[in-house]
């Protein structure tokens, strides 16, 4: 042990000597104050942060990915070719622990330059948080859809093949289907195999397309099961502003409220002042209004505060819904309204539609207008109703317009499970992860290859790594079965196979879109992240890496 | 043969022959070589540049593997981990880290033999101290002239105190007084029951400190054993007195020559060990044994002795071959006179193309050794050179 950590703490002077610290900041530096000039935000404030947010953990990942190999690799060869390994393995020291101290000392630099790197994105990224919001929605967009940790559910999918085949089954009955069979046969000249495959693939995107439009004055609903009792209250305390009695009508009290507190807040959403139920009236940065009717504003606990009271508030936990709409006339915006329903078991249908009956129980009604073609969120205080898990959400679209489609994978829920600063030190602990096994590989190429060459091998699994789920897709890997590929694409799935044996996801453990989101990176990835590209790939690529080093004539020339 | 118990290190039929990426094979570096090197010994390796010194000694470190033949050290095998422990070494090369000062260089190494701090850095200030550094201790080590990063590759040697030290021409680049410290230093660690390997090019030193040689060439033991009596000639005499003048030594020739005897020389019996060095390697080469290393050098290169060239080379040459000779009279400028020009160069061109004579040197250097006549050797020369610089001290080499 002792050894390796003094292998270590010299990689690591060596590193900082090596000026790849100041390099690395410098850098880092760069890239960030050139990023206003890059930066081709919306105009809000949110936008700017996402922006923000998304470029610099990016840029952080990517660099320290670059920095890693290179001196990991370098150090390595380095000592080689430069002979510095004849004193070493001339000291009591196994090779192995050479090889593992080096590690060791560039992954401490990493965790440095990480820490650095991490802290100014977060305390920048808060004093963004802390500018001008351009208005309410910028505001409730910075404190509930990126400076949160939000649980993302999915609606149940519709068993559209399921459906297609009820179909079927009725035109069978009807006897319509041999006619269309037939139609099928004689227009495109195919045998009745073929045809009926054909009729069968059409029938299913027919209904899928059916499913997921409304006609104006019709609507869409998914089904959301299994949610969990959603989140605790958020508690905090403000400062009595202002208080204003409208005669015997109503009390509104202007209270002050650190900015996280604001966001968490629902415009016409309940809240509670030292236990009295109210509502949030106006909703500005750092203060709102507080709405009392008639019946609650005499109670005691709220009758008599003054200016400069201190208040305990207590808002209601939040669910959002967030959808892409698209318009059949290509509109920018539509109106519509959105309904929320507690669903009983019994109501849960298998699968969605437009022809469910109503559910009795209406929790909320949403009515407005939205924009189409991006992805709209709306925020709603988390129902009480919800604590059986089932949830239903209907689209109506308003007329007199035209006619809308959402796809259901467009279609999900959002509920809070935790705060932006635990969230934002699990997608760091990720990219550490990434780092980690990186300073493995370079230890690993660096223990049997030259320092070009290994950089040149590390770069490629790297850039491999980065933009295999990508490549994939693009291959259509998965889509079919091996036999169909041509050639080309067989080597690209057996390429493809092999980098995510040897490398870790980099694309699942790549956490600056969730961070933008606003969505939960749960402890669960990091853990799979740990056990996976820390456990077994990186002591995997350790191990190797000593094995050969062991068997290898450290003063044989290389070139 | 012998037990190894009581060897410090012991290679049996040890052989290095260097492959090349298709696995021909290229040379053959080391050929069935035998050691046995005991405790409290100083043991010299010697051979021409690419007869396998350095690497019989990476080898004895693990830095390469055998092809053939097995190596203990300290009973155990090279690659031993804990036997390490127990070693010092300084490569052929310093091969120091280039962004640490000679302290950290000190520490970083004392470290890796688990020295308890506190007495890490007494030892690293008695080392800087011995290897006189002191002053330099905290400039970047990649700054220091060659000399000083051989002190502190010689430091970083011994910073476990070792058993054995291994060295790799210790000596060059040294100072005289480096030099003659270092040779101070391996008498001391002899006499505290310390082994020592060095392989070395300056024969003085070699001859100074060494209890066994062992000669190279071609990667095979030419010969191998005590110095004094691979050096001891049976048939001569040997006087050694103070410094004789001319006519002393006139009447010694005549009593000499009275007795039937004939002087044959006079001098320090220093530059012995190179006459036999020589007769090896020039046995050998006459029998054309091979080697993967150099070969003797064939003159000057026909075009430095052209032409316009030609006073050029010869004055390098004079110079080299006066410089000896007139450190030990006064201390002149280098540059000759015109009229010792001629007689040198004859000298030389005459022992070029005579390479079989008994002492022909392969290099212009070793010319003054040459003739059997009464001349102050080269060795001698140097020596008074360094007592100069080293003050009145006269004390010699035994
Ligand atoms: N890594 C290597 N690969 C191939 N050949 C090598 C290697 N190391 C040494 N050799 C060869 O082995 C032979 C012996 O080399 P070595 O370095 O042991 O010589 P040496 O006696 O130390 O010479 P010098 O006096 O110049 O230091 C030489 O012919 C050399 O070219
Ligand atoms: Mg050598």
């Amino acid at each position: 042990m002792k050894n390796i950590f003094a292998v270590a703490r010299h990689t690591f002077s060596q590193c900082i000597r090596m000026k790849i610290a100041v390099a690395f900041i410098l850098l880092l530096a760069g890239c960030l104050i050139a990023l206003p000039y890059v930066m081709t935000g919306d105009g809000t404030l949110a936008g700017n942060i996402r922006t923000f947010l998304s470029y610099s953990v990016s840029i952080t990942g990517i660099l320290l990915s670059i920095v890693t190999v290179l001196v990991t690799v370098s150090v390595v060869a380095g000592d080689i070719s430069q002979k510095h390994i004849y004193l070493i393995i001339a000291k009591p020291l196994g090779r192995w622990e050479y090889l593992v101290g080096r590690w060791l000392g560039v992954v401490v630099l990493n965790a440095l330059l990480l820490a650095i790197a991490a802290g100014s994105i977060f305390l920048f990224s808060q004093y963004l948080r802390e500018k001008q919001a351009r208005n309410y929605t910028d505001r409730r967009i910075i404190e509930t859809e990126i400076f949160t940790a939000r649980q993302e559910q999915s609606p149940i999918i519709p068993n559209y093949k399921q459906i297609a085949a009820d179909q079927k089954e009725i035109f069978r009955k009807r006897g319509l289907l041999n006619s269309f069979l037939e139609a099928y046969e004689s227009q495109r000249g195919l045998t009745r195999e073929k045809a009926e495959e054909m009729f069968d693939k059409d029938l299913e995107q027919q209904v899928k397309e059916g499913l997921s439009s409304a006609r104006p004055g019709g609507a869409l609903f998914w089904m959301f099961k299994g949610l969990p009792v959603i989140g605790e209250k958020t508690r905090g305390a403000g400062i009595v502003e202002s208080v204003d009695v409208e005669e015997a009508r109503r009390r509104l009290i202007g209270i002050s409220v650190p900015v996280w507190l604001g966001g968490r807040l629902v415009p016409r959403g309940p809240v509670t002042i030292n236990g009295v139920d109210g509502v949030v009236a106006r909703l500005e940065k750092g203060r709102f209004l507080a709405v009392f009717n008639p019946g609650n504003m005499q109670r005691g606990e709220i009758a008599n505060l003054k200016d400069g009271d201190k208040v305990e508030i207590q808002a209601d936990p939040t669910i959002q819904l967030r959808y892409k709409v698209s318009a059949g006339n290509g509109a920018k915006s539509l109106k519509r309204t959105i309904e929320f329903y507690s669903a009983t078991e019994g109501q849960v249908p298998a699968g969605g539609g437009k022809s469910m009956l109503v559910p009795k129980l209406r929790i909320k009604q949403l009515p407005g207008e939205g924009p189409t073609g991006t992805m709209t969120t709306v925020t709603i205080a988390a129902p009480e109703e919800l604590s059986n898990g089932n949830l239903i959400v209907r689209y109506v679209n308003k007329p007199p317009v035209s006619s809308v489609s959402i796809r259901s994978k467009n279609v999900s829920l959002l509920y809070r499970v935790g705060g932006f600063t635990g969230n934002f030190i699990r997608a760091v602990i990720l990219v550490f992860c990434q780092l980690v096994f990186l300073s493995a590989l370079g230890v690993f190429m660096g223990s049997f290859l030259s320092f070009p060459v290994g950089v040149l091998s590390c770069s490629v699994l790297l850039a491999s790594g980065w933009i295999i789920d990508w490549l994939s897709d693009a291959l259509g890997i998965g889509k079919s079965s091996f036999g169909e590929l041509d050639f080309t694409s067989q080597m690209g799935v057996v390429v493809s196979y092999v980098v995510k044996v040897i490398m870790p996801n980099f694309t699942e453990m790549s956490p600056s879109d969730k961070l933008v989101d606003g969505l939960n990176i749960p402890w669960r990835n990091v853990g799979s992240a740990v056990l996976w590209s820390i456990v077994i790939r990186t002591t995997f690529y350790l191990t190797v890496g000593c094995l050969i080093f062991r068997k290898r004539e450290l003063a044989r020339v290389q070139v | 043969m012998a037990t190894t118990s009581d060897s410090v290190v012991q290679t049996v039929g040890l052989t290095k022959i260097f492959r090349d990426f298709w696995m021909r094979e290229k040379v053959t570096a080391v050929s069935d070589l035998n050691l046995n090197i005991a405790p409290r010994e100083v043991f010299g390796l010697l051979g021409p540049n690419g007869s396998g010194k350095s690497t019989t000694l990476k080898m004895i470190l693990g830095l390469l593997f055998p092809t053939k033949g097995r190596i203990t050290i300290f009973g155990k095998v090279p690659t031993n981990v804990a036997v390490k422990a127990r070693i010092g070494f300084l490569p052929e090369e310093s091969n120091l880290y280039n962004f640490l000062d000679a302290r950290e260089t000190l520490d970083f190494y004392g470290r890796l033999f688990h020295i308890p701090r506190a007495q890490r850095i007494k030892r690293i200030d008695m080392l800087l101290e011995m290897v006189g550094l002191k002053g330099a201790a905290y400039r970047r080590v990649g700054e220091y002239s060659k000399g000083m990063q051989r002190r502190i590759g010689l430091a970083q040697a011994l910073i476990n105190d070792p058993d054995l030290l291994i060295l790799d021409e210790p000596t060059s680049g040294l100072d005289p007084i480096g030099t003659r410290q270092f040779k101070d230093l391996i008498r001391t660690l002899v006499h505290r029951g310390k082994s020592i390997i060095l392989s070395s090019h300056l024969l003085g030193d070699v001859e100074d400190v060494c209890d066994n040689v062992c000669i190279l060439y071609g990667g095979k033991l030419q010969t191998q054993g005590k110095i004094d009596e691979l050096l001891s000639r049976k048939e001569l005499t040997q006087i050694t007195t103070d410094k004789l003048d001319d006519a002393t030594l006139a009447t010694i020739r005549q009593t000499l020559e009275k007795a039937g005897r004939e002087l044959v020389e006079v001098g320090s019996p220093h530059d012995k060990l190179e006459n036999l060095f020589l007769r090896i390697v020039e046995d050998a080469q006459r029998h054309h044994l091979a080697t993967g290393g150099a070969l003797g050098g064939a003159g000057v290169a026909e075009f430095l002795t052209r032409d316009g060239a030609q006073p050029e080379g010869a004055a390098v040459i004079e110079s080299l071959v006066a410089k000896p000779e007139k450190k030990t009279e006064q201390p002149e400028p280098i540059s000759p006179q015109p009229e010792q020009v001629e007689p040198k160069t004859q000298v030389l061109q005459e022992l070029l193309t005579k390479p079989q004579q008994d002492a022909a040197p392969p290099t212009p250097t070793n010319k003054p050794t040459a003739k059997p006549t009464v001349k102050p050797s080269q060795t001698q020369a140097d020596r008074s050179v360094i007592d100069d610089l080293l003050g009145n001290d006269k004390e010699s080499g035994e």
